[in-house]
């Protein structure tokens, strides 16, 4: 279709330019004063050079050639030898050929010939002069030799005639076929009635000028009022209305001028036609090449001040593109995009403006922000990035690309706008990367909000100093209800434990400096539970600080509610309290009878006494010494009895654990002796090896008793099917490394087989026929919760030795 | 009197010699038997439960010396009695016991068998 379409448009501009050089001959011959004398302008020679200028010189000779039939059918009417005929084509030829050929030369072409000083001085050295110059010695040549007229007097008629012809036909020729509609939308839409202002005048006072002095409305004025006004409006056109008007106008002067010298008016009546030919001629050339200049002149200066004029629009333009986007929040970034990509666009005179970015997931370009001239603004009307951009300037940044689209003038983008646009690129470009980073930062903290707020654990961030920087929501709810009215970012360590722990707890100086080492890094971390009143009752609640992992330091502190938790604890401890008194009340069962003996002795001893005592009281006369020395034997007896019953009742009774500082040999020692008696019926002996630098321990006396206990209790019945004279226990105690309290019991029973070993510590586990297994299970916990162990030792064959440890007391404090 | 627990020894001499009985006392059963050539008791009074020679052993070494001695058995422990039968018991008292019953059962310990 484009090849069909430029053949067409081929022979069209080939037809326009045969009709052309015919007409322009035609006027040619119209324009000489007689009938074989010379023509005043030579129109065909300057539509060649006209169409040759505007072409490119591939297709000059389908001009020239397009011309010849034109040529040829313009004499066929004289009676010219065909020689000259051809000679006359070829001389015409020639001139377009050198005046085309030299400017080319110099790089120029097109329209815009006649918009620059410098180029219309080529234009006018080259098309004006040389060409003419040139031909008219080839074509004086050629007539001369075949018609015989003098050479010079041919040479000169031909080179101001064609020089004329070039300098005023060439121009409008070029400028209204070159620049076409865009001059006359752009030229007469703005200046129309000022141009046809001006035409007019000029056709009037041309008509003036060139009529004579009669034909002025019935004034006579001086010649020199319609020249002196002729040239002034032609200076005008120059100013005003550029290369067009101005090649315009003098064409419009030259065709009053040539119709005057026709009719023979005033001045041309006084001359020859030859003279006054010339003389036009020559007035015309000097009209006409200092004009073009002049509005080449005015036309550069006018270019280069809307230039510069744009230039400051689009730089100021730029800045406030760059102060629109410095500070703009993330979310308006889009909309921004969107509106300066509109106003970018319609200043630059752009047909679209879009933005691809690459998409992150499989690299390809995706149009994000588009705008185009016809006003479809959905990225869906973009064509795919490959097919129709490839001539607009592609600003390529790290998020994909911009493109700036092609100018609805048709000009090319001015390379010194490269920069700025590249520009604008980097601003967009900024912009889209700082929302991005925005949001991403958003949901980044929206995350982190979102956590700290479903945490059920109170969370306090302190910065190095202690002040709070963040609290969520939990912390409110978990915080001291009375006498603090909760505390906001900004407070001190000090304000969180109060609101933590209570104003008055004892508590809280502990926490708040415990804070303080963690922050200075002094402690790793620092943990604490504690009883509060709260809502609900009394509840438990554990704080805890750790530092804050990042490089300025800095802590969080947790507040979390255990009161459920430390609930089910205190219900497990008291159910292993219970637990051990149920034991110990049952051990203590097994030694009734052993322990009724005990206590009967004493009894016996004050019954006796105290009998004695009466006695003794009733004789004459009574024996008061022995009845002194029977009481002291009962408060003796009495004071045994209620030992014993003290050591029962501490190993029975119920009460909390309550931790004190004790000796160990003292201990092991009560809890012999009250199972002294059993040991006794059992015909069981125990022996006791104390170690006098045992270290105090710090531990339940009743806990620790019942541990003793049961292992003495176990021992007896280990050694119960023992012969008589083997039936021994023996209790030890001993300071170990490290200032440790070692306890052990040691049998001579049957020992313990292998595989009952590693189980007699486990609860409900027994050997016994009447056993319940929870001794052993108890006295671990027991041991354990003291910071000790507890483990049995002994072969199946040589009897069995339970140990256990506690850990030292550690120095007296200070009383 | 043969009991471990000097409080018992002690307060019982101290009765029946305030009840004008003579008493002599002795911490273990080997203490008596060793003093048994010398000492040839009217009654004994006997504790069941002792280290070393239980009461029980000492009866049986008194037999196995032809040596008829009434003995009052005292113990603490009331099913000790089945364990310590032999035909010189006069008596079990449960400690602690009143003095007119131990006083009583010395009497008729000590009352010469009926032909």
């Amino acid at each position: 279709v484009s090849r069909r379409g430029d053949v067409a448009r081929t022979a069209g501009i080939a037809l326009l330019v045969a009709a052309g050089y015919y007409a322009g001959s035609r006027v040619g011959f119209l324009l000489s004063f007689s009938p074989m004398g010379p023509s005043v302008l030579w129109p065909p020679n300057a539509i060649l050079t006209a169409a040759l200028l505007l072409a490119r010189p591939e297709r000059w000779w389908l001009w020239l050639l397009a011309a010849f039939p034109a040529h040829l059918a313009v004499q066929a009417g004289s009676e010219r030898p065909l020689a000259l005929v051809l000679a006359l084509f070829l001389t015409n030829c020639s001139e377009a050929l050198i005046a085309a050929g030299a400017v080319r030369r110099l790089g120029l072409a097109g329209p815009g010939l006649f918009d620059s000083l410098r180029t219309v001085g080529i234009f006018v050295a080259c098309a004006g002069f040389l060409a003419p110059f040139v031909s008219s010695f080839l074509d004086a040549a050629a007539v001369t030799t075949l018609t015989g007229q003098d050479y010079w007097r041919v040479w000169r008629t031909r080179f101001f005639a064609n020089a004329l012809t070039a300098l005023t036909v060439v121009p409008p020729l070029v400028m209204v076929a070159g620049k076409g509609l865009t001059w006359l939308r752009r030229g007469l839409d703005r200046r129309a009635v000022e141009a046809v202002a001006v035409w007019l005048g000029l056709v009037a006072f041309g008509l003036a000028l060139f009529e004579g002095p009669r034909a002025v409305m019935g004034f006579v004025v001086l010649l020199a009022v319609p020249f002196a006004l002729v040239l002034s409006l032609l200076v005008l056109a120059a100013v005003r209305l550029g290369p067009v008007g101005t090649s315009l106008s003098v064409l419009t002067l030259e065709v009053l001028a040539i119709r005057g010298a026709a009719r023979g008016q005033w001045p041309f009546d006084l001359l020859s036609p030859g003279d006054s030919v010339l003389s036009l001629q020559i007035f015309l050339i000097g009209v006409a090449s200092p004009l073009l200049c002049l509005a080449a002149l005015i036309e550069e200066q006018q270019r280069d001040r809307e230039a510069l004029e744009a230039q400051l629009r689009f730089e100021e333009m730029l800045s406030r593109l760059s102060r629109a986007f410095v500070h703009l929040p993330g979310e308006e970034v889009d909309r921004a995009i969107d509106v300066w990509l509109r106003r970018l666009g319609e200043h630059l005179g752009s047909d679209h403006m879009a933005i691809f970015q690459l998409s992150p997931n499989d690299r390809t370009l995706v149009p994000t922000h588009a705008w185009t001239a016809n006003g479809d603004h959905g990225n869906a009307r973009l064509p795919p990035l490959d097919d129709r951009f490839h001539e607009s300037p592609l600003m390529i940044t790290d998020l994909g690309v911009i493109s700036f689209g092609a100018r609805r003038n048709g000009d090319a983008w001015p390379p010194p706008m490269i920069p700025q646009l590249r520009l604008v690129a980097e601003v967009f470009a900024n912009a889209i990367t700082r929302k991005q980073a925005e949001s991403a930062l958003r949901a980044s903290e929206f995350i982190k909000t979102a956590v700290l707020g479903s945490l059920t654990s109170g969370v306090a961030v302190l910065d190095r100093l202690g002040r709070v920087v963040a609290l969520n929501e939990a912390w409110h709810r978990l915080g001291c209800e009375g006498g603090s009215n909760g505390i906001a970012p900004g407070a001190t360590a000090a304000e969180v434990c109060a609101h933590a722990l209570g104003p008055g707890s004892a508590l809280t100086a502990e926490a708040r400096s415990a804070i303080e080492g963690v922050l200075a890094g002094a402690r790793a971390d620092f943990a604490l539970e504690y009883p509060r009143a709260s809502a609900g009752g009394e509840g438990w609640f554990a704080l805890a600080v750790l530092p804050l992992n990042r490089a300025e330091g800095g802590a969080v502190v947790s507040l979390t509610e255990v009161t459920e938790r430390k609930r089910v604890e205190l219900e497990a401890q008291r159910t292993h309290q219970e637990l051990a008194h149920f034991t110990r009340v049952s051990t203590m069962g097994e030694l009734t009878a052993s322990l009724a003996h005990e206590l009967s002795q004493p009894l016996t001893g004050i019954l006796a006494n105290a009998q004695a005592a009466q006695r003794l009281l009733a004789a004459t006369p009574p024996n008061l010494e022995e009845v002194r020395a029977s009481l002291a034997d009962i408060v003796a007896d009495d004071r045994r009895a209620a030992e014993i019953i003290r050591r029962l009742r501490d190993i029975l009774k119920k009460s909390e654990p309550h931790r004190v500082r004790l000796d160990l040999n003292a201990l092991v020692a009560d809890v012999v002796k009250l199972v002294g008696s059993d040991a006794l019926g059992r015909g069981v002996t125990i022996t006791v090896d104390a170690d006098p630098g045992l270290p105090p321990v710090r531990a339940d006396r009743v806990q620790l008793q019942q541990v003793v206990l049961n292992l003495l209790m176990n021992a007896m019945e280990a050694v119960a099917g023992m012969p008589e004279d083997g039936r021994a226990v023996a209790i030890r105690t001993q300071r170990l490394d490290g200032g440790v309290a070692h306890v052990s019991v040691k049998d001579w029973g049957p020992g313990i087989a292998p595989d009952a070993a590693g189980r007699i510590f486990e609860p409900f586990y027994t050997t016994k026929h009447d056993g319940m297994g929870m001794g052993l299970s108890i006295a671990r916990s027991i041991v354990e919760a003291h910071g000790g162990r507890i483990w049995v030792s002994g072969g199946p064959t040589g009897g069995a030795t339970v140990h256990f440890t506690v850990a030292s007391a550690g120095p007296e404090p200070p009383a | 009197v043969v009991d471990d627990e000097e409080s018992v020894r002690t307060s019982l001499r101290r009765l029946l010699r305030a009840s004008r009985l003579d008493a002599v006392t002795f911490a273990s059963g080997q203490e008596f038997l060793d003093a048994l050539p010398a000492h040839r008791p009217d009654c004994l009074i006997l504790d069941l439960q002792m280290p070393g020679l239980s009461g029980v052993e000492v009866q049986r070494q008194l037999a196995d010396r032809c040596l008829q001695v009434p003995t009052i058995i005292i113990t603490a422990d009331d099913e000790a009695r089945g364990r310590a039968h032999s035909p010189t018991t006069v008596a079990y008292l449960c400690k602690p016991f009143e003095d007119h019953v131990l006083l009583a059962t010395i009497a008729r310990a000590v009352q010469p068998a009926p032909p």
